[in-house]
């Protein structure tokens, strides 16, 4: 049976005000005048005509003011409903709880003296002090990814809310629907005659929107099962600037060219944000500031030149100026700078003298000062081989080896240059004069299997004597074309070719790019992701016979990003999220020694398997930004992780109507923040409030009263 | 004597009603010649009818004439005028003292009973006072002798005994007493049982007296203008109620008039002039009404 309690059962003396209606009854019966009258007959007629009717309206109009009085007094006692015990609101017999606690990192959010996430704890912990001998408690975190960290209930209430003040505020996002999940997997497996969950959460509202599907069939799932106290932590939020995404303005970074390296601020908050101050920290030291200004939900660039004077793995931050969550203020990131590329140039035609043969362009290219600039002007370290003479010494020696009309190779080269590719290296071909397309079909293509993006064809011609061809169409997404300019493209789209090889590529091969393509439609440019390194094959020769693309000014960045994105495969991907596993495979010769250190100096445990390339460490714990240090003997390598404030970091709030139309329709309690929780739980936890539908019945009550009196007294 | 006088010789209704004359519609039977029919067919100016003549007539009223012509023996009547004798019947009961102005019904009553047997005594008519109320309080027999109207007037001077309204009783006992026909004129307010008022009237129908009925009301006691709590306290040992005066209005009213529309219908019926008097009426326009209609009906 549904029972009644009443919060402040004191108030139900002033019940006695019902009288008042009485007392004014009487009083008013006492005050009359007299008069004499002779016609008593008719009076005395009339009156017993009326009597009982005037008695049953006299009695209607005073039950009606007493009720109404009483029940004002009652829902100003605040008087509640007990569920059924089946309801799981039942009385305080033995109560199964399950605490959720939102960790994400906007809990972080500073609001007064405190964080959201230390508020939340004090919620929690008076939460459970509310449970008597007898109850149980499991704790289950919402930051990603919901975690139990107290599953099997337990009646030790002091050792749970020591537990609590133990629990620490994540770097991830939401994962509420996960948390409610798992909290109705606990719930099914107690039998505790009341079940109660609180979720206490600072509403974040992207995260409920993004979630939302999850959160309400997790809802569904708990609905009538337990009750649900939704307890919100911290008010709007007054505004959050984010840090993210930092990028690079080119694949290699070098000790020789600055930098330019951007980071994305966005402004979460309502208002602009007119003094955020960017900064850039290299190796921990202030590099450079900068003031912005970000509209209101807007996202800023924010762009540093820097000149890395080290090579080797650097790290650095971009930082921006505090505000309430700082925790989303800083951008990490590692660069590997090279200090120089070696670049092998195959030539399949030595000459004697300089651009005489097929590597006298490439050779000026890529070192137009002369040997002496490599390391001081110019990163890229290249020398020549004939192609007679290449060994597998030769090409593991170099980052991004050139084939340049090349007729074959020794055997003993070919199986190492295959490796050498796959193992993040990059190889660049150039067709030419004595270029043998069956050879290089044969033992570099294999059928798809090869590192030859396609199958090198006939030669083609002009069908017009004296007429050339020319670059139609250009693949500026690709990493190769992305950098340049438009005016540089056009200055590519004008190189006139006299000829070139047929190449035929698997257009379903999804390895396979084509980045340019001639005025016919045939490919003139086509790559291949092959392993963890990349092949480019250029359809015609590196010189002028077949082209006036080597004197063209825009054939030397062509050539120096094509090295740059060819050795990027062997660079490791240092630059992660919160959650990201670091994998790193090394010789076994690196394993010695080897040690991973968390950004706050503790030493991580990885995994370590063996495969044939090496020693394989995994480490999948990355749960907080920062740079996280590997120590491989005497070299040294790191990994940034950072937060995804894609959601994160929006510290707006879900509206209420939401929470309601997510919830579930019983049995859904959500506390706002500043209301006094213990008193709303303790409601909430002894029954339905029916204060406001009585107030609501008392005023129908008296308008009742108002018309029946009304009515009644409408005097003829 | 002269302060009773003043009290009930209102100059304005005397000189209002002075010029008229209250005459018995029907016979009446007086001792003096006046102005109303009499039953009897004596010696008088008027001649009324031939008869003829049977043994015991007087010789002396044998018309000779019709004789010589007709060789019958013819009597000669004619059609004798009298005074009326006039009874006043004054209810002195308690329930006529009350008044909601100035002037209570009995007051007003008093008045008119005055006002009315100086117009028949001027007219030498003789007139009589009954006061009653559950019972026959005073009886002053009909006379036409001028000074009888100061015995009126004391008579109403000492009309205020104040007791139960028995109008059956006191009407059924007058009956019996009035032995000659006369005009009955009945001052009260009726507040009792209808159906002993009506036999009552039956009752001088029957015995041949021509019958008035002035039902003097209060204002207050037709309009019921009381809205408030009220204790109304009865006359007449009626007890007391204590009530919202507006809950009682619509049903009292209903009754009352009831209770009117009975007791005129019923007049109509028995040819009993019904006269309803309000108190705040000024009598001299209500009486002087009242007497132009009736020589109008004659």
């Amino acid at each position: 049976m549904f029972g009644l309690s009443i919060l402040n059962p004191f108030l139900l003396f002033f019940c006695a005000l019902a009288s008042i209606p009485v007392l004014i009854h009487m009083f008013h019966r006492l005050r009359f005048k007299e008069v004499r009258w002779a016609a008593m007959d008719f009076l005395l007629k009339a009156q017993k005509k009326s009597k009982s009717l005037l008695k049953l309206r006299h009695l209607i109009l005073l039950l009606l003011r007493c009720l109404s009085i009483v029940l004002i007094v009652f829902a100003v006692s605040q008087p509640l409903i007990k569920a059924p015990p089946g309801l799981g609101l039942a009385g305080r017999s033995s109560t199964y709880c399950v605490i959720i606690i939102d960790n994400s990192y906007s809990m972080g959010e500073k609001q007064g003296n405190a964080q959201l996430f230390d508020r939340a704890k004090e919620k929690a912990a008076d939460i459970a002090g509310m449970l008597k001998t007898g109850d149980s408690l499991s704790l289950v975190t919402a930051g990603w990814k919901a975690r139990a960290v107290i599953g099997e209930p337990t009646y030790q209430l002091s050792a749970a809310k020591q537990e609590l003040r133990n629990l620490k505020l994540g770097n991830a996002g939401n994962d509420l629907g996960g948390a409610l999940h798992l909290a109705a997997e606990l719930i099914k497996k107690k039998n505790e005659v009341s079940k109660e969950i609180y979720i206490i959460t600072d509403c974040q509202a992207t995260a409920f929107r993004t979630e939302e599907k999850d959160i309400k069939n997790a809802f569904e799932e708990l609905s009538g099962k337990a009750a649900i106290f939704l307890v919100k932590t911290g008010a709007a939020g007054s505004g959050n600037n984010a840090v993210a995404n930092v990028s690079f303005s080119r694949e290699l970074v070098d000790m020789i060219m600055p930098v330019r390296i951007t980071a994305e601020v966005t402004n979460y908050g309502k208002k602009d944000s007119l003094d955020c101050i960017a900064s850039l920290y290299i190796e921990d030291k202030l590099k450079d500031s900068k003031r912005l200004l970000i509209r209101s939900g807007k996202t800023e660039p924010v762009a540093f030149y820097h000149k890395f004077t080290d090579s080797g793995i650097n790290t650095g931050y971009i930082e921006i100026s505090a505000d309430p969550l700082m925790k989303d203020n800083r951008a990490y990131f590692c660069v590997n700078v090279k200090g120089a590329v070696p670049v092998l140039i195959v030539d399949g035609k030595p000459g004697k003298k300089r651009f005489e043969g097929e590597s006298g362009f490439l050779s000026f290219v890529f070192s137009p000062f002369g040997p002496e600039d490599i390391g001081k002007r110019n990163v890229i370290s290249a020398s020549v081989k004939d192609f007679r003479l290449l060994s597998a010494d030769a090409v593991n020696q170099a980052k991004v080896v050139v084939l340049s009309n090349i007729s074959f190779l020794p055997e003993e080269a070919v199986p190492p240059l295959d490796s050498f590719v796959r193992a993040g290296n990059g190889v660049l071909i150039f067709a030419g004069d004595l270029t043998n397309p069956q050879y290089l079909n044969t033992r570099f293509y294999r059928e798809k299997s090869g590192i030859l993006p396609c199958v090198i064809g006939e030669k083609v011609a002009p069908v017009k004597e004296g007429s050339t061809f020319f670059i139609e169409k250009v693949n500026t997404e690709h990493p190769l074309f992305s950098k340049f300019k438009e005016s540089e493209i056009k200055e590519l789209k004008k190189t006139r070719f006299s000829g070139f090889y047929e190449l035929k590529y698997d257009a379903a091969d999804p390895s396979v790019t084509v980045l340019a393509s001639f005025n016919n439609g045939m490919p003139a440019i086509v790559a291949k992701k092959c392993g963890k390194g990349n092949t480019i094959i250029i359809a015609t020769g590196a010189n002028r016979r077949w082209s006036d693309l080597v004197i063209k000014p825009m054939f030397l960045p062509f050539m120096y990003e094509a090295v740059y994105f060819l050795s990027s495969g062997t660079e490791e991907r240092r630059n992660l999220k919160i959650g990201d596993k670091i994998s790193r495979t090394i010789s076994f010769l690196e394993a010695q020694g080897v040690r991973l250190m968390t950004p706050d100096n503790r030493q991580a445990v990885y995994r370590s398997s063996i495969s044939p390339e090496g020693r394989v460490l995994d480490f999948d714990g990355t749960d907080e930004p920062g740079f996280y240090r590997l120590q491989l003997g005497e070299k040294n390598d790191a990994y940034a992780v950072n937060l995804d404030t894609k959601y994160e970091s929006d510290t707006e709030r879900v509206d209420r109507a939401l929470l309601q139309k997510l919830g579930p329709k019983e049995k859904f309690f959500i506390i706002e923040e500043g209301a006094d929780t213990r008193q709303l739980i303790t409601q909430g936890r002894k029954g339905i409030g029916i204060w406001k539908e009585l107030l609501l019945l008392a005023v129908l009550l008296l308008a009742l009263e108002s018309y029946l009196a009304y009515r009644f007294g409408k005097r003829t | 004597m002269t302060q009773v006088y003043k009290k009930y010789l209102d100059p304005r209704v005397l000189n209002r009603v002075s010029a008229l004359e209250l005459k018995a519609r029907q016979v009446v039977e007086g001792i003096i010649t006046g102005l109303h029919k009499s039953p009897y067919h004596g010696i008088s100016v008027e001649f009324a009818e031939h008869r003829e003549y049977v043994p015991g007539d007087e010789i002396k009223h044998i018309d000779w004439r019709v004789y010589a012509r007709s060789d019958r023996f013819f009597i000669k009547q004619y059609e004798e005028e009298t005074n009326m004798r006039c009874y006043l019947l004054l209810d002195s009961s308690e329930s006529m003292l009350y008044g909601s102005n100035k002037t209570s019904k009995l007051e007003y009553s008093s008045l008119l009973a005055a006002s009315l047997s100086y117009l028949l005594l001027q007219q030498r008519d003789s007139c009589g006072l009954v006061t009653f109320d559950s019972e026959i309080r005073n009886y002053l027999p009909p006379r036409n002798n001028p000074k009888h109207f100061n015995l009126i007037l004391r008579e109403l001077e000492l009309a205020k005994n104040g007791a139960k309204t028995d109008i059956g009783k006191v009407f059924h006992d007058l009956a019996e007493r009035f032995k000659k026909r006369g005009l009955v004129i009945i001052i009260s307010d009726l507040l009792c049982d209808v159906e002993k008022i009506l036999l009552g009237l039956s009752h001088f129908k029957h015995k041949k007296h021509e019958v008035i009925v002035f039902h003097v009301l209060d204002r207050a006691e037709l309009t019921f203008p009381f809205e408030d709590m009220t204790l109304f306290k009865g006359y007449e040992e009626k007890g007391d109620i204590l009530a919202e005066a507006w809950t009682l209005k619509q049903g009292y009213l209903e009754n009352l008039n009831n209770f009117m529309a009975e007791i005129k219908r019923n007049c109509l019926g028995k040819r009993v002039d019904y006269v309803p008097m309000v108190t705040d009426e000024p009598l001299e326009l209500k009486l002087s009404k009242y007497l132009t209609t009736r020589i109008g009906r004659r």
